[in-house]
C-alpha cells in the first residue's frame, strides 16, 4: 500500500507539490492524470526515493520513504518516464541485474525472467542488445525491469509513451495482472482510454495536489454529454442554431447535462420528421482531461 | 500474494527483513551484482581498456633509454626503476577520464537514477563501478613492472607486497579522482577538458613526465601538492627498497582517495545523478 500525506516540494520558484495526499490500496490501479507540470512525475520521484520532499511524507507498506529508503526500494517496481537502459547489454542481462538487486537468485531469477519476458512479449528479443531493439521493445524492456521482482507497489510513469498498439496491449495486460495479484499500482498517462482498460480509479492532479479522486464513472457523472443531430432539411439548421445548437460540418452539436429535454425541445422547434439521426455521446475521460487542461475543472 | 517472491527473498543469506516479510538483499550481494554488471559493460566496450594496457608497456620500452641517458645511469644499472613508475603514473592518469566517462554514461543513459531506485547505496554503486576499473589498473601495473622485470632486469627491492600496497593506493586515488571529476562534468566534452588538463598538469607537476630532480627549485616546492608525486614516490620506493617512503606515500594516497571519494559521494547524494541536471 502506498500513502502520501501532505507532500510538499518546490524547485526554486516553482511549486511542484503542495499538500499532495493519495492512497493506493493493494490490488488497486490509480491513474494519475494532469497536465504537464502538474506534479505527477515529482510525486513518483519522491515515492521512489530519488527526490527528497520539502515536507509531508510517503509510506510504502508502512515504511517511510525518507527514513527507510533501502527497505522501501526493495518493495517498489519503478518504470521512469524516460527510457533508462544500457544500450550495449541485452534484455536478459538487464533483467538479471535488476532481479539480483532486488534479491532474486538462481532458479527464482530464471523463472521470473521467463515469466516477465513472456508477459511483455520479449522472448525473441531476450538476448538482443538494447541498441538493436525498436522503440516499443525498449519500452517493454523498461517495464519488464519494474515487474521482474513482483513488487507489491508499482510506480509507472507514462509507460506507454510512443508505444505501438501491440506494446500497449502487452503492457496493460501485465499491469492489470499484477494488480490482480495484489500489487498497488500508480500509473501516470495522457492516454485516458488506458485507464478504462486497467479499470483504474483516477486521481486528478492540478497545481501540485490531488483535486479529485474517484472512479472514472463517478468523476464523469457531473460532465455534460454531447448531442449530435443530423437534419434532413438543411434549411431548418438556422432554427436549431437560434436554440443554442452549433453547426459542425453537417452536424448540429450541443454539450448538455440534460440531453433528453434538450432534444425534445429541438424536436418541438423543427418537427420530428426532420431528424435524420441522433447520437448521444456520453462524457469520456478525455473530456474530463480536456476540461482540466483548459483550467476549467476543479472536478472535486 | 507474492509467496514465491517472499520465499526467494527469504533464502538470501545476510538479508534484512522488512515489515512485509521481504528481505532486502545484503550489501555484499548487491555489490557482487553491480561488479559483474560493470565488468560486463567494460567488456562490451573494450577499446579504451586495451589501449591503456598496451601503451604504457610500449612507452616504457621507449623511455628506458631516454631515462638512462638523462639520469646518467651506467651500463650495469637499470633505468627501468625510473621509467616504470613514471610511465605507470602518467598512463594511469588517463584512467581518470575512463572512470569519469563510465559515470557520465550512466547519467546520460539515465541508468544511474534507475539504479538509485534499487536498494543499492551510493557507495555500493560507486564501488561496483570502481572494482572492475581497479582490476584494469592493477593489470596495467603488472604488465609494466613485468616488462621491466623481463626486459630491463627490474627488481622489486621492497618485495611484491609493498609494491602491491603502493600500486593499490595509487589506483584507489585515481579512481576517486575520476569519480569526483565526473560529478563536475555535464557533458563528455566538459569531462575531457577537466581530465585532460588535470591529468597533464598533475602528472607533469608530480614528476611523472620529468623527474623531480631535474625541475627548478621553485617547482620542486609544489610537487607534493600533486597526487602523482606520491604515486611516483610509492611505486619507486617499493622498487628501490625504500619501504618507509613507499608506505608513507601510500598512506597519503589512500587519504586523498578517501577525501575525494567522500566528496564524490556527497555530490552524488546531493542529486548529481539526476538527468535533468545535465
Amino acid at each position: 500500500m502506498l500513502v502520501s500525506e501532505g507532500l510538499r516540494k518546490r524547485y526554486a520558484e516553482v511549486c511542484a507539490l503542495e499538500g499532495f495526499d493519495l492512497t493506493v490500496e493493494p490490488g488497486e490501479v490509480v491513474g494519475l492524470i494532469g497536465h504537464n507540470g502538474a506534479g505527477k512525475t515529482t510525486f513518483l520521484e519522491i515515492a521512489s526515493g530519488l527526490t527528497r520532499p520539502d515536507g509531508g511524507r510517503v509510506t510504502v507498506c508502512g515504511l517511510d520513504v525518507t527514513r527507510q529508503p533501502r527497505q522501501v526500494r526493495a518493495l517498489l517496481g519503478v518504470a521512469p518516464q524516460e527510457l533508462a537502459l544500457y544500450p550495449r547489454i541485452t534484455v536478459r542481462e538487464h533483467l538479471r541485474l535488476f532481479g539480483r538487486m532486488a534479491g532474486l537468485r538462481r532458479a527464482a531469477l530464471r523463472r521470473e525472467v521467463d515469466t516477465v519476458t513472456q508477459e511483455m512479449m520479449l522472448t525473441e528479443q531476450l538476448d538482443r542488445r538494447v541498441a538493436e531493439l525498436s522503440g516499443g521493445q525498449r519500452r517493454r524492456a523498461q517495464t519488464a525491469i519494474a515487474l521482474i521482482h513482483r513488487p507489491p507497489v508499482l510506480l509507472l510513469d507514462e509507460p506507454t509513451v510512443g508505444a505501438d498498439p501491440a506494446t500497449r496491449d502487452a503492457l496493460l495486460a501485465a499491469v492489470r495482472s499484477r494488480a490482480t495479484e495484489g500489487a498497488a499500482v500508480c500509473y501516470t498517462t495522457h492516454y485516458l482510454p488506458e485507464l478504462e482498460r486497467l479499470r483504474a480509479s483516477i486521481a486528478i492532479i492540478a497545481r501540485g495536489r490531488v483535486v479529485a479522486r474517484d472512479t472514472g464513472q463517478r468523476l464523469l457523472a457531473g460532465l455534460p454529454s454531447e448531442l449530435r443531430v443530423r437534419l434532413q432539411q438543411p434549411e431548418t439548421v438556422a432554427v436549431a442554431e437560434r436554440a443554442g445548437w452549433q453547426l459542425v460540418a453537417d452536424e448540429l452539436r450541443m454539450s448538455t447535462c440534460t440531453p433528453g429535454p434538450d432534444l425534445a425541445e429541438l424536436v418541438g422547434r423543427i418537427g420530428p420528421g426532420d431528424l435524420a439521426s441522433v447520437v448521444v455521446r456520453p462524457p469520456t475521460l478525455d473530456d474530463l482531461y480536456q476540461r482540466l487542461a483548459a483550467g476549467v475543472s476543479d472536478a472535486g | 500474494m507474492f509467496t514465491d517472491q517472499q520465499a526467494s527473498l527469504r533464502s538470501v543469506p545476510g538479508a534484512a527483513v522488512s515489515r512485509q516479510g521481504r528481505r532486502v538483499p545484503g550489501a555484499a550481494r548487491r555489490l557482487v551484482a553491480l561488479i559483474r554488471h560493470d565488468a560486463l559493460l567494460m567488456r562490451r566496450d573494450p577499446g579504451p581498456i586495451i589501449s591503456r594496457l598496451c601503451m604504457p608497456v610500449v612507452l616504457m620500452v621507449v623511455f628506458e633509454p631516454l631515462y638512462r641517458s638523462t639520469m646518467r645511469i651506467g651500463p650495469g644499472g637499470s633505468a627501468a626503476v625510473e621509467a616504470a613508475p613514471r610511465v605507470l603514473v602518467m598512463f594511469s592518469m588517463f584512467a581518470i577520464s575512463t572512470v569519469g566517462a563510465a559515470l557520465l554514461s550512466e547519467r546520460t543513459w539515465r541508468t544511474w537514477s534507475r539504479l538509485r531506485a534499487t536498494p543499492a547505496r551510493t557507495w555500493e554503486m560507486l564501488l561496483g563501478k570502481a572494482v572492475p576499473l581497479l582490476g584494469v589498473l592493477l593489470v596495467q601495473q603488472a604488465l609494466v613492472i613485468g616488462t621491466g622485470f623481463a626486459v630491463f632486469g627490474l627488481r622489486v627491492a621492497s618485495g611484491v607486497v609493498v609494491l602491491a600496497v603502493a600500486g593499490l593506493a595509487w589506483a584507489l586515488c585515481i579512481l576517486a579522482c575520476g569519480a569526483l571529476a565526473a560529478t563536475f562534468a555535464r557533458t563528455n566534452n566538459q569531462l575531457s577538458s577537466i581530465t585532460d588538463v588535470s591529468g597533464l598538469l598533475l602528472s607533469s607537476l608530480g614528476g611523472a613526465v620529468v623527474p623531480t630532480a631535474l625541475m627548478p627549485g621553485w617547482l620542486r616546492v609544489v610537487t607534493p601538492l600533486s597526487p602523482a608525486h606520491w604515486g611516483v614516490q610509492a611505486l619507486q620506493g617499493a622498487l628501490l627498497g625504500r619501504t618507509g617512503d613507499a608506505l608513507v606515500a601510500a598512506v597519503v594516497l589512500v587519504s586523498v582517495a578517501a577525501v575525494l571519494g567522500s566528496l564524490a559521494c556527497w555530490r552524488i547524494n546531493r542529486g548529481w545523478g539526476h538527468p535533468e541536471l545535465l
